[in-house]
């Protein structure tokens, strides 16, 4: 929890949208969730298209 | 008309070029001084604590 | 046994591995016992000219050092690659972009206003910027192409050895000498003059259980001169840095910076150093944690500090 949070912090002045990092808790029992879970990063993500260098670089590192 | 390129400048840090044009009776008609390189300190060091500039800045020039 | 050939070189650099290289003081007419140099800028006044004319191979060493900023850097590194036996990277910018790699931080249409027009010291009304080639009376002029991006040396050519530091120190550059002088040489790809223990393995303050509950600034804290400076709340990189600097940095009381980059097998050093930082954190609520993460200032450019274009995330395309 606190390396994700660091992590998030970090990947933030990287550029990367909050959007692209998602950390979510779930068991082995939980089948449902777990395909819901993945559908809804995976549309998510898609939406957001490839990365980009120029967008990465508009964060500008300002910490 | 003949041309002299000193290239690169030595025993100093940093780069530098000189381009110098002799005329046809071998008289300097022009010289040029080029700077082939650039790093950007006074951008990237925006946005790190002030703390850490010297540190960073001592890498100007370490020479 | 002749006398090797040897080369250095700056790219995006400041000079300070130069200088380095020069720091070993007397012992540099030892080298010239066993050394001939046929290039380096800093000292000696060979030509780009020279070394074209040299046959392939005929450097047997060069160190190279500085990042690789613009379209020169690239072309002498592949230059000397072309004419080396054996090519170092040397320093931290040869190796992972070292602090002219902070500028993968920023666009490069950005950094060219901020130089060139927005800098106090400047007057450009015209909004004259530099350009790969100039028409003149005379003739024409080039200039180098100035990238998008920072790269690292291996991004541009192959590398044999990697000598990190920002700069080696003189000791162990004279180390690396004689091991080259020696002919008893590594096998490829190795990190010299370095060890593969972290700084923290070497370091001798003090250590008891690290549990940090608030994150300083230096000038926020008296540092105890005895203990671990992470313990005492300072974003200190020995544990995620590789040992060989003689701990300079820590011992005047400064927190390691992390210039001699990850040990072997950590193929990200900023990556790493989440995980440890975090891993220190002495939170009971999710509240504590996040505030106590919100005091680490500028983490990026702090854990990226000297390898930003060898990170997995700014590397160049």
């Amino acid at each position: 929890m606190r390396r994700y949070r660091l992590m998030k912090k970090v990947l933030e002045q990287l550029g990367v949208e909050d959007e692209r990092v998602r950390l979510e808790w779930i068991s082995s029992a939980e089948g449902t969730k777990f395909a819901k879970v993945m559908a809804e990063f995976t549309e998510q993500v898609r939406q957001l298209g490839p990365f980009k260098q120029d967008q990465k670089a508009a964060a500008g590192g300002e910490g | 008309m003949k041309r002299i390129t000193i290239d690169p400048i030595t025993r100093l840090e940093g780069h530098g070029r000189i381009e110098i044009f002799l005329d046809d009776s071998g008289a300097v008609e022009n010289c040029y001084f080029q700077i082939p390189e650039l790093r950007g300190f006074e951008k990237f060091c925006e946005g790190r604590p002030a703390e850490e500039v010297p540190q960073i800045v001592s890498r100007i020039c370490g020479v | 046994m002749s006398k090797l050939k040897l080369a250095s070189y700056w790219a995006a650099a400041c000079g300070g591995c130069d200088v380095a290289i020069l720091d070993i003081n007397e012992k540099i007419i030892d080298l010239a016992n066993v050394a001939d140099i046929v290039f380096w800028p800093l000292a000696v006044d060979f030509k780009y000219a020279d070394v074209e004319a040299y046959a392939d191979g005929y450097i047997d060493v060069c160190l190279f050092h500085g990042a690789i900023r613009n379209s020169e850097g690239e072309h002498i590194a592949k230059l000397l690659r072309q004419k080396s036996k054996v090519l170092v990277a040397f320093g931290s910018c040869a190796i992972a972009g070292g602090i002219p790699g902070l500028a993968n931080f920023k666009r490069r249409d950005d950094i060219l206003d901020r130089v060139y027009i927005q800098s106090d010291s400047t007057q450009n009304p015209e909004r004259v910027f530099p350009v790969t080639r100039y028409q003149v009376l005379e003739g024409e002029l080039e200039l180098p192409e100035f990238y998008k991006e920072v790269k690292c040396l291996a991004d541009v050519v192959d590398v044999d050895y990697f000598m990190p530091g920002c700069p080696p120190t003189a000791t162990q550059v004279w180390a690396v000498i004689q091991v080259i002088a020696s002919g008893n040489l590594p096998p490829k790809g190795a990190f010299v003059g370095c060890s593969n223990k972290t700084m923290c393995d070497e370091c001798e303050r003090e250590k008891t259980e690290k549990k940090v509950k608030k994150f300083y600034r230096p000038h926020e804290i008296m540092v105890d001169p005895k203990k671990c400076l992470l313990e005492q709340g300072l974003t200190c990189m020995g544990p995620v840095t590789r040992a060989g600097c003689g701990n300079q940095c820590t011992s005047a009381n400064l927190p390691c910076r992390g210039c001699y980059g990850p040990v072997d097998g950590v193929i990200d050093q900023g990556a790493k150093y989440i995980s440890a930082l975090a891993s220190v954190v002495d939170a009971d609520t999710p509240e504590e944690a996040d505030r106590i993460i919100s005091e680490i200032v500028d983490p990026a450019g702090t854990f990226y500090r000297y390898g930003l274009p060898g990170s997995l995330l700014r590397r160049a395309k």
